[in-house]
């Protein structure tokens, strides 16, 4: 017999009996359908303790990383404390620094005492109902701050907020980060496309570095768009990177008026043209959420695997 | 032994889903119902199919299959017709033998009518 804590209650879970059937012998609700391992509704997440290899079968390296499991699936051989992966307490976090990076995109570092995997998104709340999603350029060890690359719009009531109101030093809520597009080690022995529009490359640039600080020697091609070359950014970095990586093929796309180094035309194009078999690659996406299903239509039907495109599509509000 | 258990079991389920879902994307009669939905939560989704048709371990039933289609406007035979074209073409390319491929064919034709809302 183990015992399993969720929400502040203990519950027993028998010898040959599923997590879920306990759960729901003490009346604690955990949303469930085919109690095969298959629809995955039964989905939870293992704070502390053992899970269960039988209990991950079928989930991503992300969903694995991440501690999820199938309650179905899963029968204890340890203690645990357990939460739905939808619960998302929020934490103060606290401002270090805000710099812009074009006239519109700003570049903020939080320090805060949670845990992430760079590429993944959290919630920044200006009150307790107005929020918004950004995704994560860096990482919780090596670089130590919650780096979010965020574009400001005219109305934005939190990106103006940001830029006008909060000031280094002060504090203010976020959500636990969440999200699917993160790098896993197994991507390790797999080339990489990472592709970003517009701020989509914060969670890219955290993918990208976090690729590398894994010793990632498969080829890594990066394309960064925007609508002219005043939209890019990270440029100088990212070239440098690719100076000091030999692997990092980096290119920047714009819609028009190209400079040298970079190409011209639609993302869409570009990628596809260039990259027309994706078999056994590992595919990055995101950014705006036309592009990002396009790109992903496109990178599965030239034979990249479905598990192997990771993508987030910026489905933002015109407030952000 | 069981038609899923000799086919390979979830391995074979996930080694199918791709070759399967890539066909049903570049088939004209049915690549539109496919636009604009969650690629990945449809890939789960067509996991669950292939597991129901292999005689996997499911609950997917026939009222699932009706909820799941009920919505989409025009459904007719020819899309079913496309759909389990494209199942066979996949098992084929797997190289599964022809009379597994039928007996899968005659589970998904057994849902024909929930499908068709009929």
């Amino acid at each position: 017999m183990t015992r399993v804590r969720m929400a502040g209650r203990e519950i027993e879970v028998a010898e040959n009996q599923s997590l879920l059937e306990a759960m729901e012998q003490s009346a604690q609700p955990v949303p469930s359908s085919c109690r095969a391992g298959v629809c995955h509704a039964c989905m939870m997440r293992a704070e502390t303790g053992d899970v269960p290899a039988k209990a991950q079968v079928g989930l991503t390296e992300t969903q694995k990383a991440q501690n999820l499991f199938l309650a179905c699936q899963c029968y204890p051989i340890s203690d645990m404390d357990l939460s739905l992966p939808l619960e998302s307490a929020r934490v103060k976090a606290r401002l270090l620094d805000k710099t812009r990076l074009t006239k519109d995109i700003l570049r903020v570092r939080l320090q805060s005492e949670i845990d992430w995997f760079p590429g993944q998104y959290t919630t920044l709340w200006r009150s307790d109902t107005e929020g918004r999603s950004f995704s994560i350029a860096s990482h919780p060890q090596r670089d130590g701050y919650i780096e979010l690359h965020i574009r400001k719009r005219a109305g934005g009531i939190i990106s103006e907020w940001l830029d006008e109101t909060l000031v280094n030093g002060q504090e203010c809520l976020i959500s636990q980060p969440r999200g699917q597009c993160f790098y896993t080690p197994d991507c390790l022995s797999h080339p990489l496309l990472l592709v970003a529009t517009g701020t989509g490359l914060s969670p890219i640039y955290g993918v990208l570095k976090e690729a590398l600080g894994n010793g990632h020697t498969y080829p890594i091609y990066l394309y960064a768009a925007a609508g002219d070359p005043s939209g890019l950014y990270l440029v100088k970095e990212l070239t440098e990177l690719a100076y000091t990586f030999p692997q990092l093929h980096f290119r920047p796309v714009v819609r028009r008026r190209a400079k040298p180094g970079m190409l011209e035309g639609d993302v869409i194009e570009v990628v596809s043209t260039r990259h027309a078999d994706l078999k056994d690659w590992r595919v990055f996406l995101c950014g705006a959420p036309d592009t990002v299903r396009k790109l992903q239509k496109k990178c599965f039907l030239q034979g990249a695997s479905m598990n192997a495109i990771l993508a987030d599509a910026f489905e933002a509000p015109a407030n952000v | 032994m069981s038609l899923y258990e000799k086919l390979g079991g979830a391995p074979a389920v996930d080694a199918a889903v791709d070759i399967f879902y890539r066909k049903v994307l570049a088939d004209d009669r049915i690549s539109e119902y496919f636009d604009g939905v969650d690629m990945a939560a449809q890939a789960q989704k067509q996991k669950a199919f292939l597991t129901m048709v292999f005689g996997g371990p499911n609950s997917y039933s026939g009222k699932d299959m009706r909820e799941a289609h009920k919505n989409l406007k025009g459904l007719n035979d020819i899309h079913v017709d496309a759909v389990i074209e494209n199942l066979g073409a996949t098992l084929k390319e797997l190289g599964v033998a022809d009379e597994d491929i039928a007996q899968i064919a005659g589970i998904a034709e057994s849902v024909r009518n929930d499908v068709l809302n009929r």
